[in-house]
């Protein structure tokens, strides 16, 4: 290791720091990841089965033998809950991650490319913006009708990848006329080593910040369609258990130990990534930093 | 605008260039043909007869509705034994027509007759939401940046903001189950279900007072909800906006702050995030459907839920139709009114 690259391997050492030690950022994954991992060792330790009709008595009130109780049905809520968290947040991020993947290579080509190819992706993003993607997933849901899990991670990350494409490409764009990559190009470095040695690096901030925005949508998507009652109707997700406790008009007779687990997990969820997105939005843009 | 213009004489700006005007009605009729050709070829991707895949489905549930005469009568308003392609131009004529074929449900009524019965409810609800957030938003966000400018952040705030960040994260309808919970279980303070109490009479005073406090809650969670995404952006965009050299000029040609306020940093905050309401519209609808059927308001939302409990695919495929063409348009409706606000548009 020369010096050069020393240096180079510190400043990114330093990256991760910044990272970790930015609070919100640490706060944000701590919700999101803790919830994951306390759902995964609590599915496990359940004695009971999330779909399993009549597993236990039916309608019980909260105890310490049923944290949440039981629904109508006879099922386990806690256990529904874990399960339930585990899906939703496995659909989001795989939906997320394919999302995540289309929007930066074809941000980064129409950015960086330009030209026709730029033409077209531009036109593309912006007909995906422009529909309401849950108008449209409800139609393919509806057809489907046993829709599989992966499927719908597909089918939400068809309609994830717009909006982080078009914003990529825009950064793509900023960064192209700056001087460093212009040197990097003088110095004869070709398209693909610029974007992935210089803009790439340059980029992370802002990546990550929109892979949990993608992620966020993903789950909010899938929770509004599995309310509506479209979706894999085969696991247990955390907005099927919102439509079954609609279904059996939870809210109105005051079974709050019933729906509101679900609604409040799907916040956090929610709330962590986000933290997680304004504190790496923070980094790349420090003005923003309310102290 | 017209104060704007009294600083630059000349000749006076065209507003758009023919360039923007068509490129964005070009965008507009390409994602309509999008949104059509997948509600048109998604169906018809199960082999055999659509409607009657449809009817034998619904007949595995127990339901019997229309029969021979409802699969007649359907095969020959969208020509189903004809080759695709003239299926498809007969799909885009009837549609022109506003013609979306009949309900199963409530099968001798059309769909459009069904939607147009829930329509007025949901684009009320909608169009004040929108309006009270987006306007509320800009002006909190806004004013929070401007206040500490000098690095001077109040506790209050922070804890605003706070409150707005974690606001801003719930889906509509969470907000709108909690809001249920509180107002209408425990403290009995508003009805729930429906649009307006049944026994009052059109016209009269209670009737408006019935239709107001069923939609409270609704547009409530609505616009809780979308508030603090709105306050955030504006926040972020005023900040940015301080940082800019004409403010510092404004303020050493010694104008008064509430003047750069208002002229200067809040016009340049708002006209960034006009095009995020554009973006935003979809989800915004979206968000709407999923608030009316947590409330049963009787407009589209409850609507679709009733068709995707009972498979009433037409009627599925209508609201998918109708949500897309109402925020497209209203998109495109936003998208032209832009450039008179903010003459760099049009004319790059």
């Amino acid at each position: 290791m020369n010096r050069h690259q020393r240096l180079g391997f510190l400043s990114r050492l330093k990256g991760l720091r910044v990272v970790v030690e930015n609070k919100k950022i640490l706060t944000g994954l701590c919700m999101t990841v803790g919830w994951y991992i306390f759902a995964i060792v609590a599915s496990y330790l359940s004695p009971y089965r999330p779909r399993t009709i009549g597993d236990v008595p039916v309608n019980l009130p909260p105890s310490w033998e049923h944290p949440l109780g039981s629904d109508p049905l006879g099922r386990d809520i806690f256990t529904q809950l874990v399960h339930a968290s585990i899906n939703s947040m496995q659909i989001g991020f795989t939906a997320g991650i394919v999302a995540f993947m289309v929007a930066t290579l074809l941000g980064l080509i129409a950015g960086y490319h330009g030209g026709i190819l730029d033409s077209v992706i531009s036109l593309v993003t912006e007909i995906f913006i422009t529909i309401p993607s849950l108008a449209i997933l409800l139609i393919v849901a509806a057809v489907i009708g046993r829709i599989e899990v992966i499927t719908m991670a597909l089918l939400l990350a068809v309609f994830g990848w717009a909006f982080p494409c078009k914003v990529l490409r825009s950064q793509a764009l900023i960064l192209k006329e700056r001087g460093f990559i212009k040197l990097a190009r003088l110095s004869g470095a070709n398209g693909l080593e610029i974007v992935i040695k210089s803009i790439l690096p340059n980029m992370l901030p802002f990546l990550g910040a929109w892979f949990a925005f993608v992620v966020i949508g993903a789950m909010e998507a899938e929770a509004g369609l599995e309310l509506i009652g479209l979706g894999p109707q085969t696991i247990v997700s955390l907005g099927l258990m919102l439509n079954w406790a609609m279904r059996h008009v939870a809210f109105t007779r005051g079974l709050i130990h019933w729906w509101l687990p679900p609604a409040l997990v799907l916040v956090w969820i929610f709330v962590g990534l986000f933290i997680v997105s304004f504190g790496l939005d923070e980094i790349g843009n420090p003005k923003l930093k309310v102290k | 605008m017209s104060k704007s213009s009294k600083y630059d004489p000349g000749e006076p700006k065209t507003m758009y260039t023919m360039k923007y005007l068509v490129k964005r009605v070009l965008l507009y009729v390409l994602t309509l043909f999008l949104a059509i050709t997948i509600n048109f070829i998604v169906p018809r991707l199960i082999p055999g007869n659509p409607i009657e895949a449809r009817l034998a489905a619904l007949y595995r549930l127990g339901v019997h509705i229309g029969g021979e005469e409802f699969v007649a009568k359907y095969s020959k308003l969208f020509a189903l034994d004809q080759p695709m392609y003239v299926q498809f131009f007969l799909y885009l004529s009837n549609l022109i027509q506003g013609n979306m074929g009949f309900s199963i449900l409530y099968f001798p009524a059309s769909v459009m007759d069904i939607l147009m019965r829930g329509l007025p409810w949901t684009i009320g609800l909608l169009s004040v939401t929108v309006i009270m957030s987006f306007a509320g938003g800009l002006v909190l966000g806004a004013f929070m940046g401007w206040t500490n400018r000098e690095g001077k952040v109040s506790r209050w705030t922070s804890f605003v903001f706070t409150i707005f960040m974690l606001l801003s994260r719930f889906p509509f309808f969470l907000l709108g189950m909690i809001l249920v919970y509180v107002f209408t279980y425990t403290l009995f303070l508003f009805p729930y279900g429906g649009g307006v109490d049944p026994q009052a009479i059109p016209g009269t005073i209670e009737y408006i007072v019935s239709i107001l406090q069923h939609a409270t809650l609704p547009a409530l969670s609505i616009v809780l909800a979308q508030l603090g995404g709105w306050a955030i952006e504006a926040r972020g965009l005023m900040v940015n906006v301080l940082g800019e050299d004409y403010l510092f000029l404004a303020k050493a040609k010694g104008l008064k702050e509430r003047y750069i306020f208002r002229q200067y940093a809040m016009k340049n905050t708002t006209l960034p995030i006009l095009t995020d309401l554009v973006i935003a519209l979809g989800s915004i609808a979206s968000g709407a459907i999923l608030v009316e059927i947590v409330f049963s308001y009787p407009g589209i939302g409850s609507l679709l839920y009733m068709s995707v409990m009972q498979l009433d695919y037409p009627m599925i495929q209508a609201v998918s139709l109708l949500v897309v063409f109402g925020v497209t348009t209203a998109a495109l409706l936003i998208d032209l009114v832009y450039p008179f606000l903010d003459p760099r548009v049009g004319e790059k």
